[in-house]
């Protein structure tokens, strides 16, 4: 930690003044924009599931615009084709020459909007970037600028003509995020923001001012990588994965890559806590963004109204806290 | 009653297996039954129909229907005697009537019991225990425990078999009528009055078929209802059990008088069993059928020959008059007043049925109105208060285990260079007096964050800012081996006394 030029202190309030000013751009979701700001200190990827027009796209573009990042969105249909996602190389008739036209993957917010309209093929192509934060065009591999987060977003009440993301590119989102609808208050103070001098219903974020850049967000990556993790720590959240292969009610429970998630996961909220050490907490706070996609339903528990946080608060209410 | 005389095989058996008992006792004794039977019965119904005003005939049936409590009497005499090997002559029986008659709760079973629906099961009690009052009570009590639904089945079942019997008795007559004028009374029967010739007929053929389906039904139904009892009393007596050891203690007794004899016996009984038959019964099929069996062309001749007889190529015509016009038709129109008068009866039945449900069931709800009343209100199930755990998180929170000056003690390890044990044990002593005193029920799963959340409605302010300043500490200690500097310790130690007095110990200091 000490070879990092942000301290922990630091590091902490930047999360800190990010989240307050991307509350400015999308008012009220406050778990979204935290679990969201986990991901990003964590290094991981985020998949949001909600209904349409509730603020997925104006979330990451503020994100976007506080850490001074570019962003990139990608609007996911059926006939869409893996090249359009990761680019391709195309030959200048002038220069007689190969030239690689990169896609819009090459950003540090990817938005990939309704990732369950594209068929399979197209959605694997977002796992190299994913998971190597790199994309081979043509053989030769090049590599996204960092920091470099996907965004995806699917619709939970549109299923016909949807292709259900296959379980492999599931684990290689950190967190799933819930977005609900806003309250009552939240609601009427959005409407009041946005209809003030405001031509049409877009979002003015020009007012949003950048906190932090690209490589402060790097630094930040790493101060969350440093914090500490105890023994008991690690067996707590190994166990509540392990928890899951054998519950009743779960087809198939998270892998190893759930707990490796859970203690990343767990660091980047105890950065945000202001702490240099990870607690029992931290993992329970992070258990159901982090295990919920990584699990699977049998099918008698979907029948009877159960979804997996229904289980993975009976996991956790089972799961024995560390023992000291 | 001696037991070793009983006729039948004791066991214990299932209520329906007894009941089935009972028919089979009656099919293999029925010579013993019947004659007596038939002679009390159809007297007294002669008797009834002799004695009673022509214009009254029609109630005969309900009179015999009344008077079964008299048959079962009867019938229950010859059973209770042929179980025993006592069988009865014609004679005895008749001679047996007027105790029968007397002594047996007649008239209490011709009156407000006859409605009972195990009149069948609990007459041995009266007519064979001869108890009376209170312990009859006691004792219909305890043989009802576990077969007075059986007993009442039973009775619903021959209910139904005697009018599964008439209905088919008076199918049987139709079929056998080709004048069809037993049809045409049972059509006038419902829909006009009948002229006194016809009705003192009809009386007469209901009288009679009632009569003979009581004859026939009412001796199944007290045999099995007997058996029931003998079953039921079998089980709580365990004759069966008795009856072994008496036969195993005569056995015995006899194998060391006569076993040589008995060695003998077998070993002749086993040489005299015939072989099984292996193709003995195909080959006398095949030769019996060989003689008359005919080609498949002879056959067809022969059986063309046989329709050629004038027995069997007669015709005959039938003159029958059929419906011209649907609304002049006399039967159409008879037809229709009988399914009209028919449905006009049934509904005022079930009109009637309803309405006494109805009764009954507001009888019952104002009866059980307490329990009604007891399942409306809303459930105050209050969860059973666990009792506080004595190890949480590994650690011992039991008081025993605490020293008695926990700040103290904690000083004491913290100065010696124990700070991690001095923090586990304040922190343990913290959860000691949650569990035990403010009563917050801590589960294994429960994390130091949700103890602090457990606990911030039962904690006023100094004592809810003690705790989350130890919670933090010993997260500090525990989970990133950092020890907390003196300062932030110390006043921790000292305000331990403020956290874990109870409300006795601030009374008495004020």
């Amino acid at each position: 930690m000490t070879n990092n030029s942000l301290t922990l202190e630091q590091a902490s309030a930047l999360a800190e003044r990010i989240r307050l000013e991307i509350s400015k751009g999308l008012i009220g979701q406050q778990q979204v924009v935290r679990e969201t700001l986990v991901a990003l200190l964590a290094g991981g990827h985020v998949l949001i599931e909600g209904v349409p027009g509730l603020g997925k796209t104006l979330l990451v573009r503020a994100l976007a615009q506080t850490i001074s990042g570019q962003f990139a969105r990608i609007q996911f249909t059926p006939d869409l084709m893996p090249a359009d996602i990761s680019g391709h190389v195309l030959f200048d008739m002038q220069n007689q020459t190969f030239n690689v036209r990169k896609g819009p993957v090459f950003t540090n917010l990817l938005l990939a909007d309704e990732i369950n309209r594209a068929p399979a093929k197209t959605q694997s192509a977002l796992l190299e970037v994913m998971q190597e934060q790199q994309v081979t065009i043509e053989g030769k591999p090049y590599p996204v600028p960092l920091p470099f987060m996907t965004l995806a977003t699917q619709n939970p009440l549109e299923q016909e003509g949807t292709y259900p993301l296959p379980e492999a590119q599931l684990d290689r989102f950190l967190l799933k995020v819930f977005i609900g609808y806003p309250t009552l208050e939240e609601e009427a103070e959005m409407v009041a923001v946005v209809t003030d001098q405001q031509i049409g219903d877009r979002f003015n974020l020009a007012s949003l001012q950048a906190i932090a850049s690209p490589e402060q967000v790097l630094e930040m990556q790493k101060v969350a990588a440093n914090i500490a993790v105890d023994v008991a720590v690690l067996d707590y959240a190994v166990r509540i994965t392990r928890a899951t292969r054998q519950w009743q009610g779960l087809r198939f429970g998270a892998g190893p890559r759930g707990s490796l998630a859970l203690i990343r996961a767990a660091r980047a909220h105890a950065l945000l806590e202001g702490r240099d050490f990870v607690h029992p907490d931290d993992i329970k706070q992070v258990c159901l963004p982090v295990l919920r996609h990584r699990v699977s339903l049998a099918p008698e528990m979907e029948l009877e109204g159960y979804t997996a946080d229904h289980l993975l608060a009976a996991v956790l209410e089972k799961t024995e806290a560390p023992r000291k | 009653m001696k037991l070793d005389d009983i006729t039948t095989l004791i066991r214990l058996r299932t209520p329906w297996e007894a009941a089935d008992l009972g028919f089979a006792m009656v099919q293999n004794n029925w010579r013993g039954i019947f004659p007596a039977w038939t002679l009390l019965l159809f007297s007294l119904s002669l008797i009834i129909w002799l004695l009673m005003p022509s214009d009254y005939t029609g109630y005969i049936p309900i009179l015999l229907w009344w008077l079964k409590p008299v048959y079962d009497r009867i019938l229950l005499h010859i059973y209770s005697r042929q179980m025993f090997s006592q069988p009865l002559s014609t004679a005895d029986i008749f001679s047996a009537l007027p105790g029968l008659i007397w002594n047996t709760g007649l008239l209490g079973a011709l009156t407000w019991r006859r409605f009972s629906a195990s009149r069948g099961f609990n007459l041995p009690i009266w007519q064979l225990e001869q108890l009376r009052g209170t312990p009859r009570k006691e004792r219909q009590n305890l043989l009802h425990l576990q077969a007075h639904s059986y007993a009442v089945w039973l009775t619903v079942a021959c209910l139904h078999l005697e009018y599964t019997v008439i209905f088919s008795l008076y199918a049987l007559i139709l079929f056998f009528d080709p004048t069809e004028r037993v049809w045409d009374y049972l059509v006038s029967a419902f829909v006009e009055n009948l002229d006194v010739e016809v009705q003192y007929w009809g009386s007469l053929i209901y009288v009679v078929l009632y009569t003979l389906t009581v004859w026939l039904i009412e001796p199944f139904y007290m045999a099995a209802s007997f058996s029931l009892y003998l079953n039921r009393r079998t089980q709580l007596e365990a004759w069966d059990i008795e009856l072994t050891f008496r036969s195993l203690g005569d056995r015995l007794r006899g194998l060391t008088q006569h076993a040589f004899g008995i060695a003998l016996a077998v070993m002749l009984a086993l040489s005299a069993l015939p072989p099984a038959p292996v193709f003995a019964s195909e080959q006398a099929e095949q030769e019996y059928l060989a003689g008359e069996a005919l080609p498949a062309e002879d056959s067809a001749e022969q059986i063309k020959a046989i329709m050629q007889l004038d027995e069997f190529s007669q015709v005959r015509t039938v003159k029958r008059w059929m419906p011209k016009e649907k609304d002049e038709d006399k039967t159409d129109k008879n037809l229709f007043e009988l399914s009209e008068s028919v449905q006009v009866l049934f509904a005022s039945a079930m009109k009637g049925m309803l309405w006494i449900a109805v009764v009954v069931l507001l009888v019952l709800a104002f009866v059980y109105r307490r329990q009604i009343l007891a399942m409306l209100k809303p459930l105050q199930r209050k969860a059973a208060k666990q009792p506080p755990p004595d190890i949480l998180f590994g650690m011992d929170i039991r008081p025993e285990s605490l020293p008695d000056d926990i700040a103290t003690a904690c000083r004491r390890l913290w100065d010696t260079g124990q700070q991690r044990d001095a923090l586990s044990l304040l922190y343990r002593a913290a959860l000691m007096r949650l569990t035990r005193h403010d009563h917050i029920q801590v589960q294994d799963s429960h994390t130091e964050g949700d103890i602090l959340q457990l606990a911030r409605p039962h904690l006023a302010g100094q004592r809810i800012a003690w705790l989350t300043a130890v919670t933090r500490a010993w997260q500090e200690i525990a989970y990133a081996h950092r020890i907390p500097p003196n300062e932030r310790i110390y006043p921790l130690f000292d305000d331990w006394l403020n956290f874990g007095a109870t409300q006795a110990t601030v009374e008495a200091q004020a």
